[in-house]
């Protein structure tokens, strides 16, 4: 057949079948004003609260803060304070205490905002208590195959800690050591440059990727890493345990040979964990045709955002 | 028979006592046997077989009635009747709809054939329906759609398309436009139990959902049931589609088929022994892949070679060893292929480089019966069914590089490696089944089947290869291996002229991976006559079903997966309840109205972020259970008869669903909840040669999950667990909070059968035109960006099909004349050609 006649036929075919695809434009509705609370009390610091407002899906202009709203935080059974706006120079607004408390571990909170004709908001959070733990038994530059037979190196250590029985626990754990990058000075020559860099971690423990609600990647092909581990305490309620962390490295001469690595466990409010979880399958799913939409976790009443505690405990090794 | 009887009679009484104690069951069967043993002695049976007079294909569901006592059946799935009758004498009736009634006088015990001649032969223009009136049937929520009337609406393409029409019909909600999913009653597309010739089939996609597996030319009948499930169904929640391959013209050999614009079709039939046995062999084939395939090789300068096509094959055989048993072999295998590799070379004065990639995709199913029909007695029918259904989604993909270094020749690289990806299910069943016609007032069917599945949840498989160093590896989940067995008795009782009832009980278990459930399902419907036209009904129904459908629901892609319940994954299980009014007005329109109430429990979706691109892997933990509810109200409004045929469908509903872990707990509105939905179908027939039809359908857009508003993630000063900071959340206040918008579209057809006196060869040309007013119907919406305002986020919607006009050749060819009586038609005891009087 000749060339115009196979045109014609593709044209006719395709036409007719597939690439009527049309783009129409509809416009998004509009939200309801609201205020978005997001105030993370960490144990042993001082309350640092940002309010602002939602936008719409189409706003290019980001934060909406709100500098004038009434702001209450109060430690339920003790104080009771009116914070104060601040601007940060990347134009967010938090809201401090006058009297620079400090949050206390076990302590339940409660916080109020309102702001001239937005609904107030409302919540409440329960900061819990630290968790002691141990980092032990650091091997370096260990290697595993993955299934393209590509060598990965990494280090390891042991993290062992007892889940408080009797009680939902959740926990973040996050490995931050200094690496150095390659950077060229003003003289044009390659220079070591030290950086504070957040390992890429995983454990190979069945208990504690089960126990997240963060489903783990395919971990056939290679092996996936993560900047925190976050998990419950579903399989492991009551227990001591002793779980293998690994941190994937690049040992080459480019980065920081024997880093000193310093652990860090968040105990987290399940607020905080259920925030961080839907958070993180929202971004990980936010392009994707076929997956189910998430919705992020919203404990703030009448309003948006997260009110929520952890408590921290750190180890350096070696 | 006296003997059968009297026998029976001690053995039920003893039943009777230990029956009383157990509840339900023994109240339903007590009820049965109670109510036919107390009838006065009968005095004469007879059974037969309705067949078409011009093909003896066997007509399902034709009315057998006596115009004396008033009393009548129909034929069962293999059109097979039996009546017994208290009088001397009986005036039989046997009517179907499109053919002439036929009439005989009997007066003893026996059997009596029935042949039916098609209007159509006799140059009648007007379709003339049964009498076998909706008002008078106790099942409900039940339509039998005509296959000539299923050819005749205008259809995507012109490929007639049998899933498309019953989305048509009132309580069935299609998919996303253009696609076979089906959403009956506000269930899901898993739960709809699709049959051909008693074979589950699995997936009914061809292109994508675009168009359905079953070809026009080789059904016989579809039969849908949206509540009310006799006890004979089990296994699905929401409903069943029934479809009967035809079995092949008896007396002559006939060639038929089509020349579409997307497939061509063509069917042979005839007889292997005449009036003995016979076969019908059908397919069809798309050329979009003859066609598309030189054009994009010489688009892409001969580095693509790409292709899509899917074929049908149906076949089937049977053979008539006596009046009294038939065996019947029936195969279904369809596939779709999609596949195409591109290579890309390369060579200059160092370096020859060759590399390329090769990709492939198929589907399909397979389903084989054998099927063996024994009359047992004039009063009682049984059917044997050995039966396979293979469903298998097969996705692979090579990459190949080689180069050849010319200066150093030991440098030269070879690469290849290689991914598969399959799954499936393999059914392997048994059933035995039973049609007993004691009495006028009772048709009781009973039996048991037996299931065993094989689930192929998913294994891939890794190969690679450098040079000369190889390795190949196959990960995945195993095979699962599953037991389904199922036991009912049913029995359509008339309890008194006015008031009918069909009352039965279906027990099902499955054992998977030592598991074990089982359930026992009432069933009932009853009508009662408030007027000699006009009745209320009323069906109430429990069904359990203990396979799950792993979809993205919407566009009917292969990868769906078919799997077990298990220790973790519960079965589904529902109960429905409907209240119904049905009034036939001069015996030509006939009215239907029904209300609907269904609850579901443990029906599964796919947890927050979860999708079915990662679910073939660990796939419990990908799925949430949870309740459903739907109601509604469906208005049906149908003329059989006369020039102008077809219906007007309304259907006012709400559905909903509720997961712990969706939406915080609350219900939210089902996907495809939609709360109108209105079909009107009419084909008009202007004279024998030319006929034009139409339908329109509107419907409320389906429901979506939209991000609505947007704020900051947390910043947590003491160091940023989440990693997200910097980005927004996208928030939406409640699951499926927005509705795409309205589908509607029109769509017109004429048909044109010329009068050809050409050796027996009848032409029918189909003009088609699908969306007549070009309306943009949502296929899928996205979020994006404007095009004329660039930067503002906007909704963007995609639709497919604008207006499409097709031109689809039909035609039928008799290799000769049909004979008019054969030896199997004249198979009688009361009965001869002479008293089988036409009217």
């Amino acid at each position: 057949m000749s060339n115009k006649l196979y045109i014609i036929l593709f044209i006719f075919v395709t036409a007719g079948q597939f690439s009527c695809t049309r783009d129409l434009d509809i416009e998004l509705p509009e939200p309801q004003k609201k205020l978005v609370l997001n105030g993370i009390l960490t144990a042993g610091q001082s309350p640092a609260i940002s309010v602002e407002t939602n936008s719409g899906m189409h706003a290019d202009s980001f934060p909406h803060s709100v500098k004038t709203a009434r702001v209450i935080l109060t430690e339920r059974g003790g104080w009771s304070d009116t914070l104060l706006a601040y601007t940060s120079s990347d134009n967010y607004t938090y809201y401090l205490s006058p009297a620079n408390r400090t949050i206390q571990q076990g302590k339940i909170y409660e916080i109020f905002a309102m702001d001239n004709k937005l609904p107030p908001v409302f919540a409440v959070t329960t900061v819990p208590d630290s968790v002691a733990f141990d980092a032990t038994n650091l091997q370096r530059n260990k290697i595993m195959t993955d299934i393209n037979n590509i060598k990965i190196y990494y280090d390891e250590f042991n993290l062992s800690f007892k889940d408080a029985p009797g009680e939902k626990n959740f926990y973040s754990l996050s490995v931050t050591y200094i690496d150095t990058i390659m950077q060229i000075d003003g003289n044009g020559n390659l220079v070591h440059t030290p950086i504070l860099t957040t390992g890429c971690i995983r454990t190979s423990d069945a208990q504690i990727v089960q126990s997240s609600d963060i489903p783990v990647e395919d971990d056939r092909t290679s092996f996936n890493c993560y900047s925190s581990l976050i998990f419950s305490d579903k399989f492991i309620q009551g227990k001591s345990v002793n779980i293998p962390i690994q941190i994937m490295r690049s040992y080459d001469e480019y980065h920081a040979q024997n880093p000193v690595y310093k652990i860090t466990l968040h105990h987290l409010s399940e607020s905080y964990y259920q925030y961080l979880v839907t958070l993180n399958l929202q971004n990980r799913f936010r392009n994707n045709p076929f997956a189910e939409p998430v919705q992020v976790y919203n404990n703030i009443q009448n309003g948006l955002g997260i009110f929520c505690g952890k408590a921290t405990s750190v180890k350096i090794i070696p | 028979m006296n003997y059968f009887f009297g026998y029976g009679k001690v053995i039920f009484s003893v039943y009777i006592s230990h029956l009383m104690r157990h509840s339900f069951t023994g109240i339903f069967i007590t009820a049965c046997l109670c109510g036919f043993l107390a009838l006065p002695a009968q005095k004469i049976t007879v059974s037969g077989y309705v067949t078409d007079a011009e093909t003896g294909e066997q007509l399902i569901g034709a009315v057998v009635y006596d115009k004396l006592s008033q009393a009548g059946t129909t034929t069962n799935h293999y059109g097979f009747y039996s009546i017994t009758l208290s009088a001397d004498s009986a005036l039989l009736t046997a009517s179907y709809v499109g053919y002439k009634h036929a009439q005989v006088t009997v007066a003893k015990s026996g059997t009596v054939n029935f042949r039916l001649s098609l209007l159509n032969d006799l140059k009648e223009v007007e379709i003339k329906a049964t009498r076998s009136s909706i008002e008078r049937e106790s099942q409900m929520s039940t339509v039998v759609i005509p296959v000539t009337q299923i050819k005749e609406i205008p259809a995507l393409l012109g490929e007639v398309d049998v899933i498309k029409v019953i989305q048509l019909l009132p309580g069935v909600q299609k998919g996303t436009e253009g696609t076979s999913g089906m959403y009956v009653r506000g269930g899901g597309p898993d739960q709809n139990l699709i049959l051909l010739d008693g074979v589950p089939v699995y997936n009914v996609n061809h292109l994508f959902g675009f168009f359905s597996v079953f070809n026009g030319d080789a059904i016989n009948s579809v039969q849908l049931i949206k509540g009310g499930f006799p006890a004979y169904y089990g296994g699905r929640l929401s409903s069943v589609i029934d479809i009967t391959m035809k079995e092949g013209d008896l007396n002559s050999y006939n060639l038929e088929g089509g020349i579409g614009l997307l497939a061509s079709r063509l069917t042979a039939e005839g007889p292997i022994k005449k009036n003995k046995g016979s076969f019908i062999i059908s397919g069809r084939r798309t050329y979009l892949d003859l066609l598309m395939r030189p054009i994009l090789r010489r688009i892409s300068g001969g580095q693509a070679n790409l292709g899509y096509y899917f074929y049908d094959l149906n076949t089937k055989l049977n053979w008539r060893f006596s009046d009294k048993d038939r065996l019947y072999l029936s195969a279904y295998l369809g596939r779709d292929v999609f596949g195409g590799k591109t290579t890309d070379k390369y060579e200059d004065e160092y370096e020859k480089n060759t590399s390329g990639i090769r990709f492939g995709l198929n589907w399909g199913n397979i389903t084989t019966a054998l099927r063996w029909n024994l009359v047992v007695s004039p009063k009682i029918f049984h059917n044997l069914t050995a039966t396979y259904s293979q469903y298998r989604f097969r996705v692979g993909a090579n990459y190949y590089g080689k180069r050849i270094d010319k200066i150093n020749p030991d440098n030269s690289t070879e690469v290849e490696s290689g991914i598969r990806y399959i799954s499936g299910i393999d059914d392997v069943a048994l059933r035995s089944d039973f049609d007993f016609t004691p009495v006028p007032s009772h048709y009781i069917k009973f039996g048991a089947n037996a299931i065993f599945h094989t689930f192929s949840p998913g294994a891939t498989t890794y190969d690679s290869r450098y040079n000369n160093i190889s390795f190949d590896t196959a990960i995945g989940s195993g095979k699962i291996y599953a037991g389904e067995f199922a036991a009912y008795i049913q029995d359509d009782w008339e309890i008194t002229p006015r008031w009918k009832t069909n009352l039965g009980m279906h027990a099902s278990a499955f054992t998977v991976q030592r598991k074990f459930y089982g359930s026992v399902q009432p069933r009932l419907s009853t009508r009662v006559m408030i007027m000699p036209q006009m009745s209320v009904k009323g069906s109430f129904c429990l069904m359990t079903q203990y396979l799950h459908l792993l979809t993205n629901s919407g566009v009917g892609l292969p990868t769906d997966l078919w799997l077990p319940v298990t220790a973790k994954i519960k079965p589904q299980w529902a109960y429905q309840g409907a209240l119904g009014w049905a009034y036939t007005l001069k015996e030509l329109y006939e009215f239907s109205v029904e209300g609907y109430y269904k609850r579901m429990w443990n029906v599964i979706d796919y947890k927050n972020g979860a999708n079915f691109i990662n679910s073939s892997d660990n796939w419990e933990d990908n799925l949430t259970q949870g309740r459903g509810w739907s109601y509604g109200t469906e208005f049906l409004v149908q003329r059989k008869e006369g020039k102008l045929t077809g219906w007007v469908g309304y259907t006012l509903s709400w559905t909903l669903r509720q997961f712990n872990d969706r939406n915080y707990g609350r219900p939210f509105f089902y996907k495809y909840d939609r709360r109108h939905d209105l079909s009107v179908v009419a084909v008009y027939r202007i004279n024998q040669n030319w006929r034009v039809s139409g339908t329109f359908i509107y419907a409320t857009g389906n429901a979506l999950t939209l991000p609505t508003e947007k704020y900051n993630v947390a910043n947590d000063l003491q160091g940023d667990i989440s990693g997200f900071f910097g980005l927004y959340v996208e928030n939406f206040d409640r699951v499926n909070n927005y509705r795409v918008p309205d589908y509607h579209r029109l769509d017109l057809g004429v048909n044109y059968s010329p009068d050809l006196d050409f050796k027996g060869l009848k032409l029918d040309f189909n003009l088609s035109v699908y969306n007549v007013y070009s309306r943009l119907n949502p296929f899928f919406v996205y979020l994006g960006y404007s095009d004329k305002d660039p930067g503002k986020p906007v909704l963007k919607k995609v639709a497919l099909f604008p207006i499409i006009p097709s031109l689809t050749i039909n035609f039928k060819w008799g290799f000769e004349p049909a004979p008019r009586k054969n030896k199997y038609n004249k198979t009688t005891e009361t009965s001869s050609p002479e008293n089988q009087i036409n009217e």
